[in-house]
């Protein structure tokens, strides 16, 4: 796209956010410094620039009804509606689980701030009007899963909306947090989210993120997590469908003690861009990561996986590990993959790899001498390449509606 | 029950099988014997089906069929089975869980009706206990961590619950220390039958102490050089392989 129609779009969104929230000077020219990326950038060398629409309406909490909440969810979490990013307490869940706290509140920015980031400083300005805080009180143990379900209802225009979620965990505290975006309209969309998530020390968190069924649209999150001492945080993607999916995990590492979990499973067909960009950035002495992305990709679907490990110098005993798996189920599926490791301190144990293939021979040859199809055996050889991500989810009933997305999806794409 | 005609193999531009002619018929047991690399492995996947070898020229008939027309999972379903020399790891698939599709498979492509998960699991505490086989075993990532002579086992207990016409037992006795070697006999001893046919592949004469043959081959250089009775295999088991050859090549 020419950057003449990008840079109308920006200003149209800039009039758009303007009319709901009120902007200083300072604000509005950091903002008109920033572009959005072009090809020609490192970090969105893969992920095609020239995806976005000349035109979108910056979308606000609608009235919907009721049954636009996808079925099927876990019956037994706690649910919080955001329609087109924003909260709606009309539908959530009237009571919630003791020691959490939902509240409106600007993102404070505080893990790191946004620069070069026009997609960020899009989200902060709204964030202003309509960004939600969950806070999770000192030594609650939360059983319930909380579910944030994004609902964007279709209504025939280009919808741009701008979630921004707040979450911090006081010391001692645990929960598990699903953020769910399913049912998502075959309109083209862009939803540029941003969550931000703060662990006290002890904390522990398990975030499970369900992308599920993207079609036309373009989602854009941007998650920026910090870790103090002796804090537990695991992450878990799974990605669907046939739309776009830009992903940024940030984790800052600041506490010693602390460690934490990154998955993910892409699984993608007809013309799926999934990219998964993870920082795991080791700030202090004693902090152990463990990441691994699976990716399945059939169809012309591209996967892009581009994880840092940051290494201070003065976090020694680091022990961090990154792996990709991807196995590519058609001649013009790709994936590109970077690990970079950026190591200054001297005792440390890193590793990364990544692995692209196809699927084997050898296994899908003795399941059919055994009297599988081949389609049969080609479905039971994905599933249980994916069951290794599925089942680090906690929660049996998210795992069961995970698995259930996951299953669908590799049977659509096996089918031959 | 089968019938090989000069069947040739290739892979690439290296020809393995050069003229193999070998009759099967029901009820009968046939050892093939043969040094290392003279090609029985590979006449063992050219009958499962196996896609890396091209059949240059000859024909196979199974059970009237043209079995080089079919696919390897067809090839199961009218009753061939194999069990392989070096089974594969599978991480993340268990043996009952792909089983079960198996046997569903197999009987629907017969026309019998589906079996429910009862009936699956009696049969399998059957077969298990015929094979002396652990059943947590069965629970686990097929062969992942297994022992040599477990992952055989499987192998034998895969066989008699899929219940083939022909099965082919590739090399089954390596690596089976003398108990798992006798269990593994008496699970093949007890499934067979007047109906079905057995090749067993081994290069020791040992297995057929347990397993006795009606018919002996030597295959060596992708050629049956040599077919006799039980009496044969003792007599390799003697003389070794040399004089074989040297008849094979005057
Ligand atoms: N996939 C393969 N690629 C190249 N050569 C092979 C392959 N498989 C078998 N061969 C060759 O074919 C010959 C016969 O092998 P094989 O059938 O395994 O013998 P056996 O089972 O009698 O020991 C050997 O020379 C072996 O190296
Ligand atoms: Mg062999």
């Amino acid at each position: 796209m020419a950057s003449t129609n990008s840079e109308s779009l920006k200003s149209s969104l800039l009039e758009q956010i303007r009319n709901v929230v009120d902007f200083n000077g300072d604000k509005e020219s950091a903002l008109t410094q920033l572009h959005f990326p072009v090809k020609k950038q490192e970090e969105w060398k893969y992920s095609i620039p020239n995806f976005l629409a000349d035109s979108y309406q910056l979308s606000s909490l609608q009235e919907v009804p009721v049954s636009s909440i996808p079925s099927g969810l876990p019956s037994d979490a706690c649910k919080l509606v955001f329609v087109n990013g924003v909260f709606s307490s009309e539908l959530s869940d009237k009571s919630l689980p003791s020691g959490l706290e939902v509240s409106f509140c600007p993102l404070n920015n505080s893990i790191k701030p946004f620069e070069e980031n026009l997609f960020g400083k899009l989200n902060e300005a709204s964030a202003e009007k309509q960004g939600i805080h969950l806070h999770v009180h000192k030594n609650a143990s939360i059983e319930k899963s909380i579910l944030l379900v994004h609902i964007i209802p279709s209504t025939g225009l280009s919808s741009w909306i701008q979630p921004s979620i707040s979450i911090h965990l006081e010391a001692n505290s645990s929960a598990s947090f699903g953020e769910i975006w399913e049912g998502l309209p075959a309109d083209h969309f862009v939803a540029n989210a941003v969550n931000e998530i703060r662990l006290e020390s002890g904390a522990n968190l398990h975030w499970l993120h369900i992308q599920d069924g993207t079609s036309d649209g373009i989602i854009i999150n941007q998650t920026r997590v910090a870790c103090a001492a002796n804090s537990l945080f695991r992450h878990i993607v799974l990605s669907t469908g046939s739309g776009f999916v830009r992903n940024n995990l940030d984790i800052h590492i600041e506490g010693s003690g602390a460690h934490a979990d990154m998955f993910g499973l892409s699984l993608g067909n007809g013309s799926f861009h999934c990219d998964h960009h993870s920082f795991l950035h080791h700030a202090v002495p004693n902090t152990t990561s463990n990441q691994l992305y699976k990716g399945i990709y059939s169809g012309k679907s591209t996967g892009v996986f581009n994880g840092k490990i940051l290494v201070d110098q003065i976090a020694q005993k680091t022990n961090a590990y990154q792996s990709g798996r991807n196995i590519l189920l058609s001649p013009d599926a790709k994936v590109y993959a970077k690990p970079q490791l950026e190591i200054f301190a001297d005792d440390v144990k890193c590793s990364h790899g990544a692995t692209i293939g196809q699927l084997d021979e050898e296994p899908l040859f003795y399941l059919r001498s055994r009297g599988l199809d081949l389609a049969t055996a080609r479905l039971l050889l994905v599933r249980a390449f994916a069951s290794e991500i599925l089942m680090q989810i906690n929660s049996d009933s998210l795992r069961a509606y995970a698995e259930e997305k996951a299953i669908r999806q590799l049977d659509e794409m096996t089918k031959s | 029950m089968l019938k090989i005609n000069n069947l040739h193999a290739r892979i690439g531009e290296k020809e393995i099988l050069k003229g193999i002619n070998l009759e099967v018929k029901a009820g009968e047991v046939h050892a093939i014997m043969g040094p290392n690399g003279s090609g029985k492995s590979t006449l063992a996947s050219v009958l499962a089906g196996r896609e890396d070898y091209e059949v240059s020229a000859g024909s196979v008939e199974f059970l009237g069929k043209d079995l080089l027309e079919l696919s390897p999972e067809n090839r199961a379903r009218e009753g061939l089975f194999l069990a392989f020399q070096y089974p594969v790891e599978i991480p993340g698939v268990t043996t009952i869980n792909f089983l079960k599709t198996a046997v569903n498979e197999i009987r629907k492509y017969r026309g019998e009706a589906a079996m429910d998960a009862v009936s699956f699991l009696k049969m399998m505490r059957e077969k298990s206990q015929l094979v002396e086989i652990d059943q947590a075993l069965l629970s686990r990532s097929l062969n992942e961590g297994f022992s040599g002579g477990e992952k055989k086992r499987n192998e034998v207990f895969q066989m008699a619950m899929l219940e083939p016409k022909l099965a082919i037992l590739d090399e089954t006795d390596s690596g089976l220390d003398i108990d798992a070697l006798r269990i593994v006999a008496s699970g093949v001893n007890k499934l067979k039958s007047p109906q079905n046919a057995t090749i067993v592949v081994t290069h020791y004469q040992r297995l057929l102490d347990y397993i006795v043959p009606d018919f002996v081959h030597v295959l060596w250089n992708g050629r049956i050089v040599k077919s006799g009775t039980k009496e044969l295999a003792l007599e390799l088991e003697e003389k070794g392989y040399d004089w074989i050859k040297a008849e094979a090549i005057s």
